[in-house]
């Protein structure tokens, strides 16, 4: 399927006048499109088992495991500490406690 | 101003230190946003702090509602909401890890397109948290990203309780909920997704003052397991 791509860029590209040249330069747009339609055909076959794997459920399951700790790991690394956040309060507190108690308000 | 009335319960715990800062914040931010509240305090512990602030306040703003006996989250919202005169409620925690100034946001974005709740979210944007140590971090996204898979809830913080509910939203999810604790979060917008209820997100920054004392242990995410496994199954 990819070499059927391929070579229909390539010529599609010469006949519109696309310098494809020996290094083949495909758009940005149609590597996004090769690449997501044949990671999606792969996909979607293994999920409804069109095609056998020899993948086995161990090597599935290592897949699955290190695809988590990856997303986790990097939810975890970029968590936002809110340091600005802490110290904003630090001074409302500070400013709360004055404008209230000359309202009245008695702290004990 | 819309006409819309702004319900804040705050169920405290043992918050003499906390809740006149809170009602001070809340009073600022409200009133700079030009929006009409009401801050019901759910409190058995500090009547006199809370009567200080209603006379400094006024009773209209500041409405003391305490109840009998310390029961649990759902029992105090129920209590609190049988005496909310707005539209919609606000619920927040009252030891100053959601800050007031959030809530115009909120109300920005539930009037935007009608929605039913709005929940403040620490995994999107610039969300965050303030005080959690790297173990800490890594069992809240380990536990979120689980939640996510399970569930898949539409809604990226289901275990915070900083939130907008439209009142009769909110009346008939806690009628409808069981749980406790964490979970009762959680439960809620599981439901309310089930009830197909809309639902906006905010980011907001959590500072946590008291760690420590609240450490997340092993009995919480026990807990939490429990939980999760019952919407799992229910839902």
């Amino acid at each position: 399927m990819l070499k059927i791509i391929c070579y229909h860029i390539r010529h599609v590209g010469k006949e519109e006048g696309i310098n494809t040249g020996d290094s083949l330069s495909i758009p940005k747009l149609f590597q996004w499109l090769m690449a997501g339609g044949a990671f999606l055909a792969l996909w979607i076959s293994l999920l409804l088992g069109y095609i056998d794997s020899d993948i086995n459920d161990s090597t599935k399951d290592v897949i699955l495991f290190l695809y988590s700790v990856a997303v986790i790991g990097y939810r975890v690394a970029t968590f936002n500490d809110c340091v600005q956040s802490a110290e904003e309060l630090q001074n409302d507190i500070t400013e709360a406690k004055k404008d209230l108690m000359a309202k009245g308000f008695n702290f004990d | 101003m819309s006409g819309d009335k702004y319900s804040i319960l705050l169920p405290t715990y043992n918050e003499r230190e906390n809740l006149p800062i809170i009602t001070w914040l809340l009073v600022k931010h409200l009133d700079a946003a030009d929006i009409d509240f009401e801050i019901i305090v759910i409190d058995d512990g500090s009547p006199d702090v809370a009567k200080q602030l209603q006379k400094i306040y006024g009773e209209k703003r500041i409405v003391l509602r305490p109840r009998e006996k310390k029961l649990g989250l759902g029992t105090a919202y129920i209590h609190g909401i049988k005496h909310a005169t707005g539209n919609h409620v606000i619920i927040m925690d009252a030891d100053l890890s959601h800050h007031p100034k959030f809530i115009p946001e909120f109300i920005k974005k539930q009037q935007e397109s009608d929605l039913d709740i709005v929940t403040g979210t620490r995994y999107v944007g610039t969300g965050g948290v303030y005080g959690w140590d790297f173990r800490r971090k890594l069992v809240s996204r380990g536990a979120n990203f689980l939640t996510q898979i399970l569930l898949r809830p539409g809604c990226s913080d289901l275990t915070g309780s900083f939130r907008l509910y439209k009142k009769p939203v909110l009346e008939k999810l806690v009628k409808s909920c069981v749980s406790k604790g964490y979970v009762f979060q959680m439960e809620m917008i599981v439901r309310a997704r089930q009830f197909g209820y809309s639902l906006g997100e905010v980011p907001i920054s959590f500072v946590d003052r008291v760690y420590g004392e609240s450490k997340l242990g092993g009995s919480e995410i026990v807990q939490f397991a429990k939980g999760l496994l019952y919407l799992f199954a229910t839902t």
